[in-house]
C-alpha cells in the first residue's frame, strides 16, 4: 500500500486527503507542522509528502529543505495558499528540491495526476 | 447742447477716420462734439454718432452757425468740400485739413496699432491661460490614475493578506465536494447540490485570483508568445456563448505578427473580458471584429481621437502589436465613461457583474508597459484597444540557456541571482551532482554549462569528458570553477574539454564577463 504524509496546520486539509485517498487504497498519515513533519520522515519513508507552505513553528520550505537533506530522493509536492503563482516562489521551491507546486485551494483531480505521475516518475529513477 | 467745454468740434467725413475721431473725443471732458456730417447715411460714423445721440447732418452748413463753435475738422480729403468750406467758415473757428488732420490721422493710426498691440498681449495672454488650463487637465488626470492605482494597489495588498485564510477554508470545502461528488453516481438527489458547492467554490478561487492579480508581486511568468495564437484559443471559449445569442464573431488576424513578451494568462484574461463586455451589451445580437495589427507609431499620430482616459503610457517609441475589441452594442454612456476602469463599477445586475473585468485589464497592461483605451458612439457600438509593446530582443529563442552545476548551493544561487538580472538574455537552471547534470544536459540543452570540478559521484572532470564525447552535446560552452588553481589542475581542465576556468573565490562581475565572453565566441 502506498505511504502518503500530509503535512498541514489546517485540519480540514488533512481530513480531506485522508477522505480522499484512503478509499483509493493509500495509507495517509498526518502531521500538524514542519517540525512534526521531519519527525515523522525521521522514523518513517513515505512515497509522497503534501507539504503547505505557511504553517506555524516550521513553514514549508524550511521543511522541504531537511527532508531532502534527510532523503534525496523523496518526492515532495509544496502547496501554497496564497494562490499567487510567483514565479520565485516556483523557483524557490524546485530549488529546494519540490517535485512540483500546487496552489490551494486544489483541484481534487489534479492531486490524483500528480500521484499517477510522481510513481511513474520514481520507478523512472530506481 | 453743452457748449462750457473748452473745444467745440465739427466732424466732416464720418468714413473710417470720422469714426475714429468720434471714438476719441467723444469721452474727453474738455471736447464737445457738436456735429457730423457725411453725404453718405450709412457711413460708420454717422451710425456710431446716432448710437451715441450725436447730431449728424448731410449737409455742413447749418452747422457751421452753431455758436460756441471754435473748430472744423475736414477729414473726407475731398478738396471740393475743402474749397467750399474755407469760404464759409466763420471768423474765429479754426480748420483742421490737410497737414493738421494728417497730424491726427497718425494719432489714430498710431492708437490702433497700440490696440492691435495689446490685443497681441491679451492672445498671448490667452494662450498662456489655456496652457495652464491644459495643465491642469494633465494633472487632474494624472491624480485620477494615481488614485486609481492606489485604489487597485489597496485591493492588491487587501487580497494578498486574506488569500490565505480564504484559500484554506476553499479547499477544504471544495475538495470534499469533489470528493463526495467522485463516489456517488449522476443520478444521486445529492449530486446536484454537491456540484453547486463545487462551482460557487471555484467562483471564489477565481474572484481572488483575480484580485490577486492587482497585488504588485504577481507581474511575472512572462514568456514570449504569439499573438493571434492567445487570441483565437480565447475566442474557443466565448463561441458557443456568441452563438446562443445570435453574435457574430469576425476576426481579422495581421499575419506574421512579432511574437510579444508577455504574460500569456493574463492576457488571454484581458481579451476574454472584452469579449464578455462585448457580449453582454448585445443582447439581441451583433458583432464581434477582433482586429490585430502590428504598429508603427509616426510622432504625428495624436491621442485626439482616443478617449479622454488616456491610460497607461507605451514606454519607448518601439513598435507594438494592437488588439482590437469591437462591438455593435449601445455604447458607453458618456457619464459613466470616466469611471469604467475603476475597480468595482459595474452597471450590470447584481451576480451579472463584478465590475472587476476592465480593472483587471488596466492592470495587466500596465503590467506589460502597454495601454488599453476606448472609443464609444452611442447607439453604435464600442472599440477597446491595447496595445502591447514589442521588446525586440526579448525573444526566447535569442535567450542563452545556462546550466549551472555545483554541490555548493551558495556557488548556484549566487550565479543564478547574476543571471535573474538579465531576464532578456539567460534562461538558466542547476543541478548539484554529475549525475543530474547528465540529465539537465540532455533535458535542457544548455549553451553554457557553469561546472564545478568537484562533485559527489560522477565528477565535473567526467562530466565534461561526456559532454565533448557526444555529437549532440559537443557544442557546448563550458566554464569550470575550481577550487584548486594549480598549472597542473589547469592542464587536467582543459585537456577534459572546458572552454575557461574560473577558480574560488571570485567576484559575481568576473562571472559575468566569463559568461558573456564565452556565450560571445
Ligand atoms: N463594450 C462595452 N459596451 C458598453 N459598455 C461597456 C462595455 N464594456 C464595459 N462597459 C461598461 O463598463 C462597466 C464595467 O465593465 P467591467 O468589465 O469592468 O465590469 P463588468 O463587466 O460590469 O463586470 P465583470 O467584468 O466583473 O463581470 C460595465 O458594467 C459596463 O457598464
Ligand atoms: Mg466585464
Amino acid at each position: 500500500m502506498k505511504k502518503i504524509l500530509v503535512v498541514d496546520d489546517e485540519q480540514g486539509i488533512r481530513d480531506l486527503f485522508k477522505f480522499l485517498l484512503e478509499p483509493n487504497g493509500f495509507e495517509v498519515f498526518t502531521a500538524n507542522d514542519g517540525l512534526e513533519g521531519i519527525e515523522m520522515v525521521k522514523k518513517d519513508t513515505f512515497d509522497i509528502i503534501f507539504l503547505d507552505v505557511h504553517m506555524p513553528r516550521m513553514r514549508g520550505p524550511e521543511a522541504l529543505k531537511i527532508i531532502k537533506q534527510l532523503r534525496p530522493t523523496q518526492v515532495v509536492v509544496i502547496f501554497s495558499s496564497s494562490s499567487d503563482p510567483a514565479f520565485t516562489f516556483e523557483n524557490k521551491a524546485k530549488e529546494l528540491g519540490a517535485y512540483t507546486c500546487l496552489y490551494k485551494p486544489v483541484d481534487i483531480n489534479e492531486i490524483f495526476t500528480i500521484i499517477e505521475k510522481s510513481t511513474v516518475y520514481q520507478r523512472g529513477k530506481d | 447742447m453743452q457748449m462750457d467745454k473748452k473745444i467745440n468740434v465739427l466732424i466732416i467725413g464720418a468714413g473710417k477716420g470720422g469714426k475714429a475721431l468720434i471714438e476719441l473725443f467723444h469721452k474727453e471732458p474738455w471736447l464737445n462734439i457738436c456735429g457730423i456730417v457725411d453725404t453718405n447715411d450709412d457711413a460708420p460714423g454717422i451710425k456710431l454718432a446716432k448710437e451715441l445721440g450725436l447730431p449728424t447732418g448731410k449737409d455742413f452748413s447749418p452747422f457751421l452757425k452753431i455758436s460756441g463753435l471754435n473748430t472744423v475738422i475736414e477729414v473726407t480729403g475731398n478738396p471740393e468740400v475743402e474749397k467750399s468750406l474755407s469760404k464759409m467758415l466763420p471768423p474765429g473757428v479754426e480748420l483742421l485739413k490737410g497737414a493738421s488732420a494728417k497730424l491726427i490721422w497718425t494719432m489714430i493710426e498710431e492708437r490702433e496699432k497700440e490696440i492691435a498691440e495689446l490685443s497681441n498681449d491679451r492672445k498671448a495672454i490667452l494662450n498662456i491661460l489655456e496652457d495652464v488650463e491644459e495643465a491642469n487637465k494633465q494633472l487632474k488626470e494624472t491624480q485620477a490614475k494615481l488614485i486609481q492605482s492606489d485604489k487597485m494597489a489597496a485591493i492588491g495588498q487587501l487580497a494578498g493578506g486574506i488569500a490565505h485564510e480564504i484559500n484554506n477554508p476553499m479547499g477544504v470545502i471544495l475538495g470534499f465536494a469533489q470528493s463526495v461528488m467522485k463516489r456517488i453516481d449522476q443520478n444521486n438527489p445529492l449530486y446536484l447540490p454537491l456540484s453547486s458547492i463545487e462551482r460557487e467554490a471555484l467562483r471564489c478561487k477565481t474572484l481572488v485570483q483575480n484580485l490577486l492579480v492587482f497585488s504588485r508581486s504577481s507581474g511575472t511568468g512572462k514568456t514570449s508568445m504569439e499573438i493571434n495564437q492567445a487570441v483565437e484559443e480565447t475566442l474557443l471559449l466565448v463561441e458557443h456563448q456568441a452563438k446562443m445569442r445570435n453574435v457574430v464573431i469576425t476576426k481579422k488576424y495581421a499575419p506574421d505578427l512579432p511574437m510579444i513578451f508577455a504574460n500569456r494568462n493574463q492576457i488571454q484574461q484581458v481579451i476574454m473580458n472584452l469579449a464578455n463586455n462585448a457580449l453582454d451589451v448585445m443582447p439581441d445580437g451583433g458583432t464581434i471584429t477582433i482586429t490585430t495589427t502590428l504598429t508603427i507609431p509616426s510622432p504625428l499620430e495624436g491621442e485626439e481621437n482616443l478617449s479622454t482616459v488616456a491610460l497607461a503610457k507605451v514606454e519607448g517609441e518601439g513598435k507594438f502589436v494592437e488588439i482590437r475589441v469591437e462591438d455593435t452594442g449601445a455604447g458607453i454612456p458618456e457619464e459613466v465613461k470616466h469611471k469604467i476602469f475603476e475597480p468595482f463599477f459595474t452597471t450590470k445586475e447584481p451576480g451579472k457583474g463584478t465590475g472587476l473585468g476592465l480593472s483587471l485589464c488596466y492592470e495587466i497592461m500596465q503590467k506589460h508597459n502597454g495601454t488599453i483605451d476606448f472609443e464609444s458612439e452611442k447607439g453604435k457600438g464600442t472599440t477597446f484597444t491595447i496595445k502591447l509593446p514589442i521588446i525586440e530582443e526579448f525573444t526566447e529563442k535569442e535567450k542563452k540557456k545556462v546550466l549551472v552545476v555545483d554541490d555548493d548551493r551558495a556557488i548556484i544561487n549566487l550565479a543564478i541571482a547574476f543571471l535573474k538580472k538579465f531576464p532578456e538574455k539567460y534562461q538558466f537552471t542547476s543541478a548539484t551532482d554529475g549525475f543530474r547534470a547528465g540529465q539537465a544536459v540532455l533535458e535542457f540543452n544548455p549553451d553554457l554549462m557553469i561546472l564545478d570540478l568537484l562533485l559527489p559521484g560522477i565528477d565535473g572532470f567526467q562530466v565534461c569528458r561526456n559532454i565533448r564525447s557526444n555529437e549532440k552535446t559537443k557544442g557546448i560552452k563550458i566554464l569550470a570553477i575550481t577550487g584548486y588553481d594549480s598549472p597542473e589542475n589547469r592542464e587536467k581542465i582543459f585537456t577534459a574539454g572546458a572552454n575557461d576556468y574560473l577558480s574560488k573565490p571570485f567576484e559575481i562581475e568576473e562571472l559575468g564577463k566569463r559568461i558573456s565572453k564565452l556565450l560571445a565566441e
